[in-house]
């Protein structure tokens, strides 16, 4: 390679070379397209976080706020607490869910759960022919009967 | 050799003109130089091919490369090789991002354009990596504003543009114009650039 062409010798600055040229740092893994455009279970990583849409009715809603609010917690945190131990025993949880199914009114919140407990809500959902908010809500009942 | 990666994640960023032009600029300079043509698309090869059925020939072979075929890409000690990739199949970029001296990324103005760069520079972080703006139209506010918050978010902004130019929107499936216009000083800024830089 003669100077002047790529990988030869050359005179510009280094300061001006290195404002228009990144140079890797590092030797961190390598992040990869197929990662990063084309999705897969393992590029997503079983930590990533699915988000979902809630309706609580005010009671319900005004209730877990003021749980959230003595536990030192969030509204959010509950209800994943909630579905944690209620997920303990599938079949129970999905029979208590049959009495809030169809059942949609209140304010619209939104829910980030692991991809993990997402997918198993989701599955419980579509084999026991019921669905994930009443599966939630039945959740949060059987936490938390007080906000029955 | 030396081998230059056209990179972008989104499509109509000006990817296979660019990668034509950079390697008609370098044939012009008195370079060997070729295009590898990593797109299943295969608009490069295309482009040749309708230039050659003209009866004026692009004045560097495209050869068509599939992904596994590009992570054993070999070429002459001499040649520059400038690879066209697709913008969504993602096994391609990958092998061309690992066998590039140099990724070149190039982008248009658009916001949605800009919006990709940044995974895109995520993807390239282990090869040096630059960025080029191409479809400038210089009528508009984004033609200055946009290399400056480029470069003030800390993106390696290549000082020359690509203007949006008729004479190159018009150049797909012709010969290459024999005057390049911006390419040619985009193509001798990158020579300054790499100058020094180890290559494959």
């Amino acid at each position: 390679m003669t100077s002047g062409k790529p990988g030869g010798g050359g005179s510009t600055a280094d300061m001006v070379r290195a404002s228009v040229i990144r140079r890797p740092t590092g030797a961190a893994t390598p992040v990869r397209a197929a990662a990063t455009f084309q999705g897969s279970d393992a590029a997503v990583g079983a930590e990533a976080m699915m988000r979902t849409t809630l309706q609580l009715v005010p009671s319900l809603r005004t209730a877990l706020k003021r749980l959230a609010l003595d536990a030192e917690t969030t509204m959010s945190g509950l209800i994943r607490a909630a579905i944690v131990a209620g997920m303990e025993h599938p079949d129970e949880l999905a029979a208590a869910s049959l009495e809030h199914r169809r059942v949609s009114a209140g304010a619209r919140t939104t829910l980030d759960l692991p991809r993990d407990l997402h997918r198993s809500l989701k599955r419980l959902a579509a084999d026991r022919d019921t669905s994930v908010q009443a599966l939630v809500i039945a959740a949060i009942s059987r936490a938390h009967p007080a906000t029955k | 050799m030396v081998i230059w990666a056209l990179v972008h994640t989104k499509g109509g960023v000006g990817k296979t003109t660019t990668a034509v032009f950079l390697a008609a600029a370098a044939s012009k300079a008195g370079w060997r130089a070729r295009v590898v043509d990593a797109d299943p698309q295969g608009s490069a090869s295309s482009w040749a091919d309708r230039a050659a059925a003209s009866g004026m020939p692009l004045p560097v072979a495209v050869t068509p490369m599939t992904a596994s075929e590009l992570s054993g890409l070999r070429t002459a000690a001499d040649e520059l090789v400038v690879i066209d990739t697709p913008p969504g199949t993602a096994a391609a970029i990958d092998a061309a991002i690992d066998v590039a001296d140099l990724v070149i990324i190039p982008t248009g103005p658009r916001a949605a354009d800009i919006d990709r760069v940044f995974p895109t520079l995520d993807i390239t972080a282990h090869r040096p990596t630059t960025v080029l703006l191409t479809l400038v139209d210089m009528r508009t506010v984004e033609a200055v504003e946009i290399p400056r918050a480029l470069r003030d978010a800390g993106v390696p902004v290549l000082g020359n543009i690509v203007r949006d130019r008729t004479a190159v929107e018009r150049a797909f499936g012709r010969p290459i114009p024999r005057y390049l216009g911006d390419y040619s000083d985009v193509f001798d800024e990158l020579v300054a650039a790499t100058a020094g830089m180890a290559t494959t």
